[in-house]
């Protein structure tokens, strides 16, 4: 069995406690118009043009031959790994894990979209005594979630909005399995809600309070506000898969300090970034 | 908080313009010209001491209350014409050239060319070394593949241990003459080189403790002149601070800083010991004379801080002595290498933070001056809220202090043959050398050029840029069936190089033994007296002279893109290559590409070019180690440049790494600038396949950009990250924490950036000092950045 992966971040900071290795899966459901990994959300291969790096040496052949790019200037994203690949790589930090307190994040794209790649990749990473993270949008089978939470420590969950319609023109799907989702996680594991904070798309103070609300009252005891920004913008200039670029701003840091000012009355803790 | 003196005083200190005092060159050509023949070598050399510690100027400068300079004030550097008599010449390039210069004044031309240049110019250390070397010995030294540290600098680069915080010079001179009463007159057959050594020592102690008093002297007619009473206390306060030590054991905080001090400026002017002189664990000699005063109410933490303050100044009031030549190019600084060091383990095997470790690192904070270095020795028994206090001073961008394994030292020296106690109360100084504090003298005996010894192998033993067979003849590259077989050619040359340095070396030592005594280092070093022997003789009780491997990154790589394109993938022929190298990639450009782009390098967590990378350092390691040394001790290798990763690369042509021709090598163990694409945890894993417990220090260096430490998380990762190097026998890491812009910015406006430090192998300094080659070196560091 493989899996199509489009990175393994290691020495990542910001996706789970401690210093963690970040599988990113490739394939999403949703597609986010502000999505900073364009790449991340189509299943098959690609190919990215760094067109500041090229040569011009026709080695490629007109793109089709991106192995014999000799400065790297295309590149293939995406690659097909067994879990035995993968453990490989995860391994490598196992040390920087234990002085840490890290471990490893499944993120994407959507890792419950290669639902039993993923299963095989936590059992492993469980037999090897590692901390879990599974970073999801939400947008799954409630099965495969039972399936794998046996062996999940923590799931980071995007919350990008509460209202239908809204929810639908930015990501493309409804929001009705992916609160049903929220619902049975937040009872079985622990579970911590991440926002992407989009200005006038979710940072009016009405959606704010209503995903504070929804958090305290499924007993989720933390949220993590992450602002939009703009350095992935660059990568759907070198997707040869033409992408469209919404434009979108990151909110005004007098909201951010609206944000925090909210939890000192609250149980529940909020924090900005990763 | 800095007080207003000490403000007033670093100010100065950063504006002292370095110039050259040439008093001291006059005194030493005195004494010889008087004496030379008459008395055995130790006595005259310690006449010398006596001559130039009598007669020199004291300074005591507006405000200080921790006194003495090693010329007539700040920025004076004196020369050693007994080690390297310069030309008029050198005299106008150390004024003309833009780094590292020095200001030298008309008298300082006329004494050169009336007096010291007629006596020293076919007397000098330098002229002897470079009349005696073999043709091979100066083939090799002229191409680049090892240069000579003992050429223009006497050996030294050693450290106090707690006992001259403990004993004063009547106490050391006292057991000196004892030693000479028990000398047996008839049975010991080196009684006359002993007696004459041991008087030698006694004589430099008379020297330190009349140098002590005339600063004594000149504070109490200060203060009579004085009509500022407060000052006129202090005044009086130093005459009797300086009337007490070093003659006597110290008795306060304020004393024992002084009486260090003074022996720094002794055994720096006793010769030009490169690297300076050190007091080791600082915090653990401090605490408890502070201990002492604080409880008995006399000293305040505020006065101590200052005190402390001051003591930083003095040290950079000393800017290195002049170099010049390729000593020059591979230590290219004003730094004078003293590192200071806290933190670590006691010598019961304790947790040695104190009180005194957080005082001295929140001095190193606020001072931000270039010298002296520091450093925190990190065991695993320091607790996390130290080296986390550490992270908080480096992130602010000045380089220092940089990050030792305390753990891993003391296995090093185990290792080396050291006792555990001795093991415990070294550590390391100069920039990352291993040693055992007041008990070794350890010698760095000069850089090795790995790289180089390829390009000699791909040339058949040829040398390109000097024109000239100066190696083995192993066979044209082209006929090498395998990779084995050019690395085996690689091994030949190797030890054929490095049998010529070593051979060189052990020269030269002999050389120092005989004619370079250095009887007042001497005093302090045990077991100099019990021995009866100088420091520079096999004294001490350890003796190691390092050979550092310089250029590790670039060799991996250059061997791991001749594996991998030409024998694995046969993408090229060896042929095609050399070519493609000879040319420097003209009209080689593709080639090169893939060369620099796709050849799997050092510095990723891959096992293929890693362990290219364990088999040349093994190689390097067996070719040195263990061999003895004519001071009764052995070789030992390290990992350091200093700068000379900048030299050793402008002599390289092309490398097989895709590297072009004359840029700068690797430097320490870091992988080569940019090849180093999987983050920082890849690199720290790379590195530790190299195994540091074989060598007597190696130097990492990593950037990292502010964000990647600017919340306490960031430190927790930060401090894991050192704690998991540290585990896999790490033995240093520093960090520039600084943007690539800044630098550039800095660049095109010196005057701007006039106060940025930077880290640069072993030590700080400014960025404006050092030349465009390694400014744009250090720009181009992999930068770390948060994801």
């Amino acid at each position: 069995m493989k899996g199509t992966i489009f990175n393994i971040q290691r020495y990542a900071l910001h996706d789970g406690p401690g210093i963690r290795t970040t599988v990113f899966f490739k394939g999403c459901p949703l597609s986010c118009k502000w999505c900073h990994n364009p790449e991340s959300i189509f299943f098959d291969q690609e190919l990215m043009f760094y067109k500041e790096q090229c040569i011009r040496c026709e080695c490629c052949e007109d793109f089709s031959l991106p192995d014999r790019c000799p400065t790297k200037a295309l590149v293939e994203v995406g690659q097909d790994l067994t879990v035995d690949q993968l453990m490989v790589e995860i391994l490598k930090d196992k040390i920087f894990y234990e002085t840490s307190g890290g471990g490893v994040t499944f993120s994407g794209g959507e890792p419950l979209f290669q639902s039993h790649f993923l299963l095989a990749l936590l059992k492993a990473s469980k037999e090897a005594g590692l901390h879990t993270v599974v970073d999801t949008c939400g947008y799954g089978h409630i099965q495969d979630y039972n399936d794998i939470n046996a062996y999940v420590d923590l799931y980071y969950f995007d919350v990008k909005h509460v209202k239908e319609e809204a929810h639908i023109a930015g990501t493309g799907v409804s929001l009705t399995l992916i609160q049903e989702n929220l619902k049975q996680l937040s009872k079985m594991n622990k579970v911590i809600i991440r926002v992407p904070l989009i200005k006038e798309y979710n940072d009016d103070e009405e959606t704010l309070l209503s995903i504070m609300d929804l958090a305290e009252n499924l007993k989720i005891e933390e949220i993590h506000f992450l602002p939009y920004h703009d350095y992935g913008t660059h990568k759907y200039e070198r997707l040869l898969n033409k992408r469209e670029l919404h434009s979108y701003k990151s909110p005004e840091q007098s909201k951010l300090d609206w944000i925090l000012e909210q939890f000192s009355s609250r149980t529940i803790t909020g924090k900005i970034g990763g | 908080m800095l007080t207003e003196r000490v403000k007033k005083l670093r100010k100065a200190s950063k504006m002292a313009k370095p110039h050259i005092w040439i008093e001291r060159a006059k005194y030493v050509t005195d004494v010889y010209e008087a004496h030379q023949g008459k008395v055995s070598t130790p006595v005259l050399r310690a006449m010398v001491f006596y001559e130039i510690l009598k007669n020199k100027p004291i300074f005591i400068g507006e405000g200080e209350l921790i006194v003495g300079e090693k010329a007539a004030g700040p920025g004076g550097a004196p020369t050693y014409p007994e080690l390297c008599c310069h030309e008029l010449s050198d005299f106008d390039v150390m004024q003309s050239r833009k780094q590292v210069s020095f200001q030298v004044d008309n008298e300082a031309y006329d004494i050169q060319q009336n007096k010291i240049i007629p006596y020293w110019k076919e007397r000098s250390i330098r002229h002897k070394i470079f009349e005696n070397m073999s043709k091979e010995w100066k083939d090799a030294y002229q191409a680049g593949i090892f240069t000579e540290f003992l050429e223009q600098r006497a050996p030294g680069h050693t450290v106090a241990d707690k006992k001259i915080f403990q004993k004063g010079f009547i106490d050391f001179k006292e057991e000196i003459l004892e030693k000479i009463q028990s000398l047996n007159q008839i049975n010991d057959l080196r009684d006359y080189d002993k007696k004459e050594q041991l008087k030698a020592m006694a004589l430099s102690c008379d020297a330190i403790m009349l140098y002590a008093k005339r600063h004594s002297e000149y504070a109490l007619s200060l203060a009579k002149e004085c009509s500022d009473e407060l000052r006129k206390k202090e005044l009086l306060k130093i005459a009797e601070v300086c009337e007490r030590v070093p003659a006597h054991a110290p008795r306060t905080y304020w004393e024992a800083l002084q009486a260090y001090w003074f022996i720094h400026l002794g055994i720096t002017t006793e010769l030009n010991t490169w690297d300076a002189f050190s007091p080791g664990r600082l915090d653990q000699h401090l605490l408890p004379f502070y201990l002492k005063e604080k409880e008995a109410g006399t000293l305040d933490k505020g006065f101590a801080y200052e005190l402390l303050n001051l003591f930083w100044i003095k040290f950079n009031n000393q800017p290195a002595p002049p170099k010049v030549g390729f000593t020059l190019l591979e230590s290219a600084t004003y730094t004078d290498f003293a590192n200071i060091g806290v933190g670590g383990l006691t010598v019961t095997g304790e947790d040695a933070v104190n009180e005194m470790s957080y005082l001295i690192l929140d001095c190193i904070d606020e001072m931000r001056l270039v010298q002296p270095s520091s450093n925190v020795q990190l065991s695993q028994k320091n607790p996390d809220a130290f080296i986390a206090h550490a992270l908080k001073i480096i992130r602010k961008g000045a380089g220092q202090p940089s990050i030792f394994n305390a753990d891993a030292v003391i296995k090093e020296m185990l290792n080396m043959g050291k006792s555990l106690e001795d093991a415990r109360e070294g550590g390391c100084s100069g920039c990352v050398e291993t040693g055992a504090f007041g008990k070794e003298a350890y010698i760095l005996q000069g850089y090795f050029n790995l790289t180089k010894i390829l390009e000699i192998t791909l040339n058949n033993g040829y040398d390109r840029n000097t024109d000239k067979l100066i190696g083995l003849e192993t066979g044209d590259p082209r006929n090498f069936k395998n990779y084995e077989e050019l690395f085996e050619a690689y091994k030949k040359q190797l030890k054929y190089f490095l049998d010529i340095k070593i051979h060189g070396s052990n020269w030269i030592t002999r050389l120092y033994a005989k004619e370079m005594p250095a009887p007042f280092m001497s005093v302090v070093i045990d077991d100099c007296i019990q021995s009866g022997k100088d420091y520079n003789n096999g004294g001490a009780r350890y003796n190691t002279s390092y050979i550092q491997g310089v250029g590790i990154g670039t060799i991996t790589d250059s061997l791991s893109a001749i594996k991998q394109h030409i024998f694995d993938d046969q993408r090229y022929s060896m042929d095609e290559m050399l070519k493609a190298l000879e040319h420097n990639f003209e009209n080689h450009e593709l080639m090169r590409n893939v060369l620099f782009h796709k050849t799997r390098k050092y510095g990723n967590d891959d096992d293929y070019p890693d362990q290219l990378m364990q088999e040349v350092f093994n190689a390097f390691y067996e070719n040195v180690n263990g061999r003895e040394n004519p001071n009764g001790g052995h070789y030992r290798i390290n990992m350091l440049p200093t700068t000379c990763h900048v030299f050793f690369g402008s002599v390289i042509g092309a490398t097989p790494d895709g590297r072009f021709k004359g840029l700068p090598l690797s430097e320490g163990i870091s992988p080569t600038k940019g090849a180093d694409k999987h983050g920082p945890t890849a690199v720290i894993k790379s590195v530790s396949k190299m195994d540091h417990l074989k060598t007597g220090g190696t130097l990492l260096n990593q950037k990292f950009t502010p964000e990647l430490l600017n919340t306490d998380n960031a430190i927790d990762a930060l401090t894991a990250l050192i704690r998991a190097y540290f585990k896999m026998n790490g033995h240093h890491i520093q960090f520039n924490v600084v943007r690539a812009e800044t630098l550039k910015m800095a660049q095109m406006q010196p005057e701007a950036y006039e106060d940025l430090i930077v880290r640069v192998a072993g030590y700080s300094d400014y960025f404006n000092h050092l030349s465009p080659a390694l400014q744009n070196e250090i720009i181009s560091r992999t930068e770390h950045m948060g994801f």
